[in-house]
């Protein structure tokens, strides 16, 4: 069984008084298995945040569900949505979302304090995800005192500790250098191959390089779908670029 | 065209800004009516003929340099609230392509216009509520006078030119702040949290100094002039120490909170503790300003209280007969009881309670069993002044009249009444020894003149010559020993009968003129003006004070909602749910209120000694009732302080909600 399961996922925006409708997603369906790395890519206004949103559990799809395990967010009371998301799903934004009165240390424990998991299990999961992310030493410093590329990391630590079934991340590269990008993209795939489940909606072909399986978005559905498999990733990076073109040139869905 | 420009820019920024802007100009509006008020009703030409009327105006200029004050200090406070919440606004002007001049410019139309529009509600509002005021001063000081509510002239000018100096200040202060405003940095927004303030023990300790200073010295205060002469420095040491302790305090407070880690690291703690120490000096400040404006409120509307509602247990206390006149000789004496029986039939009143009797009236200092007269006192120590006590010296047959009870004293016995704290037991005259023997008190009290001493003593002599011996061991000159002849009495009879007796004491006794005559009737009307006047002057302060509190409150609230906006967003992303919001919102701000408020109390607790010796001077001596009064005002100003937290904290949660 997939571990994530989209199926069928429309959203309609509907403006103040019914006069207008936007379409956003007209009829999205995929499925991501435990492990893999998914990017998903898309023009603005294909629909790529609407999708996350939805992933996220931040916003209800007008049509269609999402399963988790074979549970649907549907199922989940909304007083109970917070402890989901916190139990479940990992976020890592663009803008970072740092807390600036939490210290790089204490930004990453959030979601475990949130849990109120004892100190101990804290100091425990801590101390690896640290190293692993190359922030030691930066624990006691503040978000306005670290670089992007930093902050972007930090962001990424306190995704992983609470041990998500899923990693979520919105343009993880959108604010960064491509130096730091790269780096971050290399921590991406370490993960991945320790075993985390990733989606990601990026708008670079180079940051969707890294992932195993590209998904692209078109006009609110999935249009196409990219398997690395045993390709390079320089030979992966080329034909996301030609698909990209594809898809501007103005293909149509479904082709 | 461009003036025009820069005008409407202006009009605009403040509609952007009204949910700041409204109660800066709200603030500044009632107090532009508070100055022409008291204005107003200071140079009101009726006010100086009233009963009470010129200790009124004293007061009422007190309160003009309070609300002076008040006002320039308030409003550069929010002044620079506002400014610095705008610094990214005018960052982008300035990317935009506005030089600071312009930006200066529109600062400049932006406070002119907030100063035209408080003048014309304030002005406004005094012209139309002059009448309520007049008829709240008649009400609070209980006379039938018509005090005339017209536009005060004066008061227009004065407020007008006061506040234009005001708010021209602030136009410069703005000008400067838009000198140093860096585009880049401020666009960036200064998310950087508050350092720790350098030398924050030598901080605490001064604190600590400041505030036991002012405690101790509200503490330890002897006496009435004692306590003048201190108020005002521990009123200012007891500020410093709570804004000193309040930086000092807080912060450390707060880090050994986070270096508990088990205390810490616990949801209901977590954002709380690091969000105040984010902002740990604006904090501090903040709390400390509302704690000290809380406590000005409560001592002001207390002490103003306690004295109103004492006035006619004081008035019984000091003119214990409705009448009393003093003579110098005994013939002037006699003459009084018949003008009076005459009065009183001719106005168809009933004379009760009438006594005619001799002693000496003088002023003593009373110190270790010694006595000496008034000007052999040494002044140079401020407790000298607790020794001082108006005496009335009579002998044993005297006090049988009054009292209808013999003291049967020995001859080297004195009889004392007084209502100085600490007795002695023994009176040293001379080479003589004489003991003391308290009586608890007097049925009949004979009038004392009340001048500026606080004690009052009768002595009780079983002798007449001791009189002589008295008066040698103090020292006291010649001419000031001469005995008075006093007569008093009680009038009883209907309103329009008293009404006729006195109006014929007013004209019809020119032979009384000159004399000590003490008319209780007309001195209850000079105490309700007096206190009436205090009351009113009081309750108008503290009210300012309130809302000085509420819109601090307010501020620091708005301030913070907008900072915690985005934080409280990016913690409910990452999974925290709207009932935590909900908690942690309400533990920070249950915090930030009843921390000052708790202050407060503590401050107005510690105060009470120094205001019970001060409402001594007004010959208010009841202790428990004065804190009885103290403690109902306080409370009314934590009922309406509970309402304030109330109706912000809806509206911080409001902004802070996903």
């Amino acid at each position: 069984m997939a571990l994530l399961d989209v199926q069928n996922l429309q959203k309609v925006y509907t403006t103040r008084f019914g006069a207008q409708k936007v379409q956003a997603l007209t009829h999205v369906t995929f499925s991501v298995d435990a492990g893999e790395f998914v990017a998903i890519m898309g023009e603005s206004g294909s629909g790529k945040t609407t999708l996350l949103n939805i992933l996220a559990a931040l916003d209800h799809p007008t049509g269609g569900q999402v399963l988790l395990e074979g549970r649907s967010f549907a199922d989940v009371k909304d007083s109970e949505k917070a402890a989901f998301r916190r139990d479940n799903l990992g976020f890592v934004f663009q803008d970072f979302n740092l807390l600036d009165t939490f210290s790089v240390r204490d930004n990453i424990l959030l979601p475990l304090v949130l849990q109120s998991k004892p100190l101990e299990e804290m100091e425990r999961r801590l101390v690896p995800l640290v190293t692993r992310l190359g922030l030691q030493g930066l624990e006691s410093k503040y978000p306005y005192e670290i670089s992007g590329g930093q902050k972007q990391r930090t962001a990424v630590a306190r995704a992983l500790i609470t041990n998500p079934r899923l990693v979520l991340a919105d343009e993880p590269t959108g604010a960064l250098d491509s130096k730091a990008s790269a780096k971050l993209m290399r921590m991406f795939e370490e993960i991945h191959q320790g075993g985390q489940t990733l989606v990601m909606v990026t708008h670079s072909a180079q940051a969707a390089s890294y992932a195993s399986r590209v998904l692209f978005i078109k006009d609110g559905e999935v249009y196409n779908q990219l398997y690395a498999g045993d390709m390079g990733r320089d030979a992966f990076y080329q034909k996301i670029i030609s698909t990209l073109t594809a898809l501007t040139d103005g293909g149509v869905a479904g082709d | 065209m461009t003036k025009l420009l820069y005008f409407r820019l202006a009009l605009n920024n403040l509609w952007k800004n009204r949910q700041t802007y409204l109660p800066f100009l709200l603030a500044s509006t009632l107090l532009t009516f508070a100055m022409y008020s008291f204005l107003m009703i200071t140079f009101n030409p009726g006010l100086a003929k009233v009963h009470g009327g010129i200790q009124f105006m004293t007061i009422l200029t007190l309160g003009i340099v309070v609300i002076g004050l008040f006002t320039a200090i308030f409003l550069f406070y929010a002044n620079s609230f506002l400014i610095k919440r705008r610094k990214k606004e005018m960052g982008l002007y300035s990317i935009l392509g506005m030089e600071k001049k312009h930006i200066a410019r529109v600062l400049f139309h932006e406070l002119s216009l907030t100063w035209l529009l408080s003048m014309l509600l304030g002005l406004g509002l005094g012209i139309l509520l002059g009448r309520l005021m007049f008829l709240l001063i008649r009400l609070a000081m209980r006379i039938d006078v018509p005090l005339v509510g017209s536009v005060s002239v004066t008061g227009l000018l004065g407020t007008l030119g006061l506040f234009a100096l005001l708010f021209l200040l602030l136009i410069l202060y703005n000008t400067v702040q838009v000198r140093s405003v860096d585009p880049i940095t401020l666009l960036r927004g200064g998310q950087t949290g508050e350092r720790e303030p350098k030398a924050r023990w030598i901080l605490a300790v001064l604190g600590v100094v400041c505030m036991g200073g002012g405690y101790w010295m509200a503490q330890m205060v002897q006496n009435p002039m004692a306590a003048i002469a201190l108020f005002l420095v521990a009123v200012l040491l007891v500020i410093v120490g709570t804004y000193l302790l309040f930086l000092s305090g807080s912060i450390a407070l707060l880090k050994i909170l986070k270096r508990n880690r088990r205390y810490y690291y616990q949801p209901r703690h977590f954002v709380t503790v690091s969000g105040m120490l984010y902002r740990m000096k604006q904090n501090a400040a903040g709390l400390a300003s509302i704690a000290i404006l809380c406590t000005m409120a409560m001592i002001t509307i207390g002490t103003t209280v306690a004295l109103y509602n004492g006035s006619e247990k004081m008035l019984s206390e000091y003119y214990p007969s409705d009448m009393q006149i003093t003579m110098s000789d005994a013939a002037s004496q006699e003459a009084v009881a018949t003008r009076n029986a005459e009065l009183s039939a001719q106005s168809g009143v009933t004379v009760t309670d009438f006594y005619a009797f001799t002693g000496y009236e003088v002023v003593f200092a009373m110190d270790q069993g010694k006595v000496f007269s008034e000007d052999r006192l040494q002044y140079d120590n401020i407790n000298a002044y607790g020794m001082l006590h108006d005496v009335l010296m009579m002998d044993e047959a005297t006090y049988t009249q009054l009292e209808g009870e013999t003291l049967n004293l020995a001859p080297n016995e004195i009889g004392i009444q007084t209502s100085a704290k600490d007795v002695e037991d023994e009176m040293i005259l001379g080479d003589a020894t004489y003991a003391l023997r308290k009586i608890d008190r007097l049925k009949v009290t004979p009038c004392l003149s009340h001048g500026a001493t606080i004690n009052r003593t009768y002595l009780v002599l079983p002798d007449d010559a001791l009189v002589s011996a008295i008066f040698d061991a103090s020292g006291t000159a010649e001419a000031d020993r001469q005995p008075v002849f006093t007569t008093q009495w009680n009038v009883l009879g209907e309103q329009a009968a008293q009404d006729r007796y006195y109006a014929l004491v007013n004209d019809q006794t020119p032979e009384w003129d000159g004399h000590n005559l003490r008319v209780k009737a007309s001195l209850r009307g000079e105490w309700y003006g007096m206190h009436g006047g205090f009351l009113f002057v009081g309750i108008f302060l503290g009210s300012i004070f309130l809302m000085g509190t509420a819109l601090i409150i307010y501020f620091k609230q708005i301030s913070e909602g907008y900072q915690d906006h985005d934080r409280f967003i990016i913690l409910q992303k990452v999974g925290m749910s709207g009932d935590e919001v909900h908690a942690t919102v309400r533990r920070q701000i249950l915090l930030v209120f009843f921390l000052p408020l708790a202050v407060a109390v503590c401050h107005v607790a510690g105060s009470l000694h120094m205001m019970v010796l001060l409402l001594q001077l007004f010959g208010l001596m009841d202790v428990p009732y004065i804190a009885l009064n103290t403690f109902i005002s306080a409370f009314g100003v934590v009922a309406l302080y509970g309402l304030f937290y109330h109706k912000t904290a809806k509206t911080y949660y409001r902004m802070v909600k996903f």
